[in-house]
């Protein structure tokens, strides 16, 4: 099987999986504990139609996306503060706002190709070594930044109202994990796809919190389980000749069902409370 | 007279244009063990939050420790129990001793991990509250009383001078309740905490506190002696209108070791 990796392409696609297989999980438990999980799929809706304004522009289309995720974010957390009482009520205008600008400018950029379709879907052949590049950069932001404010990122995540008493910039620090959030979609989009990059968020954190472990052994957990169906979800993709956006997050819902049926198991067979 | 630990001066306050605290004045010393009371929608904990420096009054001055509010530093010595902390999301994947760690933020200061003597603090409001032999257990498997004392616990780590609860009882059963009002007495006695205890349990906080204050239709009303409030059906009036006057009626209230019918 090693011998996949003669092939350069594959050599970046898994390296690029595995920065992404750590980074989506680190940033999805805190937006999951936030009850924001639908902020994902917000902002990659929104990526959509920065790749559009990057092709139809000629720039780098993952640098669009980015840029444009970033404002959304800003967005977001302005109209969340606005609409306190219905905060996923900024997720659902973003949303759709990102869907409708992505439809106009890839029908006026006659945009609807192959290209499109491994950012939708994600794809392994053409993981670049720029591509490689600006997504270790990302991930080198990602991990460094949550390492150093993983006190405050709990706390916030906790309870933002004790947080604040207790000197934590509050503001600021939502304000950098949907930043992040955003950074973690950019990075994402070449191997996953931008309609599953919020699954990879997501999904393995549903199954680590199935564990009901301490933070820190959660956030642990559902990296690994990530890690897993990232590994799992290429060879798939590359022996079958599949879109790999797919098979990883299938991967993850396997160990998700799997987990689920473990616990049902222990419950009913031995006896052994959730 | 001990030294003044909160001082309230001429505070207006209201949402919208409607007021709803009118010209407060109140004096809080070290060692008070002060009851604040008053039927729903009076104010008491928008008035904890004006202290606490969530909410910034319209008129007046509000000093903490002796310094004005607007320059008040030092947050550490006050801790805080929320009223809505009992409904805090038990699902999250935290241990006990995690959430008690995270409030020690000012002292480890950020970027930096917690040292052995953070960890000694910890393990001691653990002590405190009686839960050191579920440090390692998640929120979520603990029961609604020691719930509570969790965060209890997450105040008393920074060792706060002042110490306000907001309706610490809410979802609490009466032993649970009983553990509590003895654990404020002893924070207060011997810690020399100074506690502002909001609460519904009018015939309790009477029983248990040195000073009282009502709260109704934007004023407040001070009573240096709890006995005094109870005593006097007009007082009761004043506050919560005719109707808690026949409720308390029905009641045999024990204040401070004498029985009397209210």
């Amino acid at each position: 099987m090693l011998e996949i990796f003669q092939y350069g392409f594959i050599r970046h696609a898994f390296m690029a999986g595995l920065i992404i297989g750590l980074i989506c999980p680190l940033i999805g438990l805190f937006i999951v504990l936030k009850r924001l999980s639908m902020i994902g799929d917000a902002l990659s809706h929104v990526s959509l139609a920065g790749i559009a304004a990057g092709m139809i522009l000629g720039i780098y289309p993952v640098y669009g996306a980015l840029i444009l995720m970033l404002l959304a974010g800003l967005i977001i957390e302005r109209l969340r503060t606005t609409y306190q009482q219905y905060a996923e009520l900024a997720i659902a205008v973003v949303l759709s706002s990102g869907m409708s600008l992505a439809v106009i400018l890839l029908s006026a950029g006659r945009s609807f190709n192959t290209s499109l379709f491994t950012y939708l879907f994600g794809s392994i052949l053409t993981v670049s070594k720029h591509d490689l590049f600006t997504i270790g950069i990302l991930g080198v932001i990602i991990v460094a930044t949550v390492i150093f404010l993983r006190k405050e990122l709990f706390f916030v995540t906790f309870e933002e109202e004790a947080a604040r008493l207790a000197g934590v910039p509050v503001t600021l620090i939502n304000l950098i994990l949907i930043l992040l959030t955003a950074c973690t979609i950019a990075a994402s989009i070449r191997i996953v796809g931008m309609l599953l990059t919020s699954s990879l968020m997501v999904i393995p954190v549903a199954t680590s919190l199935q564990l009901k472990r301490g933070f820190y052994h959660t956030l642990i957990l559902a990296v690994l389980f990530s890690l897993l169906a990232v590994i799992g979800g290429l060879i798939l993709a590359i022996y079958l000749n599949l879109a790999p956006g797919g098979t990883i997050v299938f991967f993850s819902v396997l160990i998700l069902l799997f987990t689920l049926l473990s616990q049902v198991i222990q419950v009913k067979l031995l006896g052994r409370p959730q | 007279m001990n030294a003044p630990i909160i001082e309230v001066q001429n505070l207006s306050f209201g949402y919208d244009a409607r007021p709803i605290l009118n010209n407060i004045n109140l004096r809080v010393d070290a060692g008070d063990f002060f009851g604040l009371i008053g039927p729903n929608g009076s104010a008491k904990t928008t008035f904890l939050k004006l202290i606490l420096g969530i909410l910034k009054p319209w008129h007046g001055q509000i000093r903490l420790f002796g310094q004005d509010i607007t320059v008040f530093k030092r947050w550490d010595k006050i801790g805080y129990l929320a009223q809505k902390a009992a409904s805090v999301n038990i699902g999250f994947p935290a241990t006990v001793e995690e959430i008690v760690a995270a409030n020690l933020y000012r002292q480890v200061g950020p970027f930096r991990a917690p040292k052995k003597t953070h960890q000694t603090k910890v393990q001691s409001a653990l002590e405190t509250v009686g839960l050191v032999n579920k440090r390692k257990c998640l929120i979520g498997n603990l029961s609604g009383g020691e719930v509570q004392k969790v965060f209890i616990a997450r105040a008393l780590v920074n060792e706060p001078a002042l110490f306000l609860l907001d309706e610490p009882t809410v979802g609490v059963d009466l032993k649970g309740q009983e553990g509590l009002y003895e654990l404020l007495d002893r924070l207060n006695k011997q810690w020399h905490i100074t506690v502002i205890l909001i609460s519904h349990d009018v015939g309790v906080v009477t029983a248990r506190v040195k000073r009282l204050a009502c709260l109704n239709d934007t004023q407040i009303f001070v009573f240096d002696q709890p006995f005094d409030f109870l005593s006097s059906p007009d007082n009761l009036t004043k506050v919560y209108g005719q109707g808690m006057q026949t409720l308390i009626h029905c009641h045999q209230v024990n204040c401070k070791g004498r029985s009397f019918n209210a």
